[in-house]
């Protein structure tokens, strides 16, 4: 009952900062519980009884630590502005990089290269704000939520996941671009589409790379 | 049960530094006496009680150090200062200025 006691102790932390000062926290709490549960078995409670009582005396955790990374409304809805008009200026800018090649074009072949070069650095820029968007977004907590938290405990860090998640971004941004350099480059259109054969090859050694890392921790 | 429970959280600052001046204590020995003295009916959240060591620690009212357990595991316990010694001595004064004036507003006759 003792392991229980600290395996919902660990939970009910998860999702805190996790430092030597919440480490002195978790022993400190799993102490004076694992006392007040012997305690409580001793006044002839049954050890369910007791278990429940005991976690029920733990309180609000929130209390313990500063909420300045706890976002108010409106800093919510100020991000939630702010990732709109990235992911919207964004798109904007995907459909709009091919105008560059098609209005250089009319002022003959030789600004050809003009062209396609203002098309790559507005493709670079649209990749470069969603993928920032994507970084900065702040994603709550969802610590009301104790079956999500278990199986995300038990899944492992989930912020592997979300390494995986961007790596994999940028490397089909990646071939993405090298796609379009290399085929205007050299003109071989019939061929450069093995390129994304190639991005997928990649993105399954990354992920092969980091699962090993994980496996090593 | 309710009033004596508001006060209790009230002066859980001046509870606290008034068990530690007996000698050093530890979280749950401290609520363990609140109950009793409750006969049960109230005791302190984990949390709430902790929130009060550190700001009493920070405060510079109590000092925390961890003891050395022979049963294994280690318990983190407190003591009082001098400064935290001041301030109790100052607390129990207003505390019992604010009874007597309570006492007077609350007296039927």
């Amino acid at each position: 009952m003792e392991e229980r006691l600290q395996k919902h102790i660990s939970i009910l932390f998860q999702n805190m900062p996790q430092d030597d000062n919440t480490e002195e926290i978790k022993a400190e709490f799993t102490q004076n519980l694992i006392d007040k549960y012997h305690d409580l078995l001793a006044e002839g409670k049954d050890p369910e009884t007791a278990f429940s009582l005991t976690v029920a005396s733990i309180g609000n955790i929130n209390d313990l630590f500063p909420n300045d990374n706890i976002p108010t409304q409106t800093m919510v809805d100020k991000q939630k502005k702010r990732s709109a008009l990235l992911t919207a200026g964004a798109i904007m800018l995907y459909i709009l990089c091919v105008l560059p090649p098609i209005i250089t074009d009319m002022f003959g072949s030789q600004y050809y290269v003009v062209g396609a070069a203002l098309m790559f650095v507005m493709v670079a820029v649209a990749t470069g704000m969603l993928i920032y968007n994507h970084m900065t977004k702040y994603k709550p907590a969802q610590n009301e939520n104790m079956v999500n938290d278990f199986k995300q405990w038990q899944s492992g860090r989930p912020s592997k996941n979300t390494v995986k998640r961007q790596v994999s971004c940028i490397v089909w941004c990646v071939i993405i671009i090298a796609y379009f350099v290399v085929s205007f480059l050299t003109g071989a259109w019939y061929i450069t589409w093995l390129l994304f054969i190639v991005g997928v090859l990649v993105n399954q050694i990354v992920n092969l790379c980091l699962s090993l890392g994980r496996k090593e921790q | 049960m309710s009033i004596a429970s508001d006060l209790i959280r009230g002066h859980t600052d001046t509870i606290i530094l008034a068990q530690l001046k007996k000698g050093d204590s530890y979280g749950y020995q401290i609520n363990k006496y609140i109950k009793m003295c409750t006969n049960g009916g109230y005791e302190l959240k984990e949390a709430t009680l902790y929130t009060a060591f550190k700001r009493l620690e920070g405060n510079g009212f109590i000092r925390s150090y961890w003891g050395d357990e022979n049963t294994g595991a280690r318990r983190k316990y407190y003591s009082i200062t001098p400064v935290g010694d001041a301030v109790y001595t100052q607390l129990l004064q207003e505390w019992n200025s604010a009874k007597q004036i309570i006492d007077q507003l609350v007296a039927g006759e």
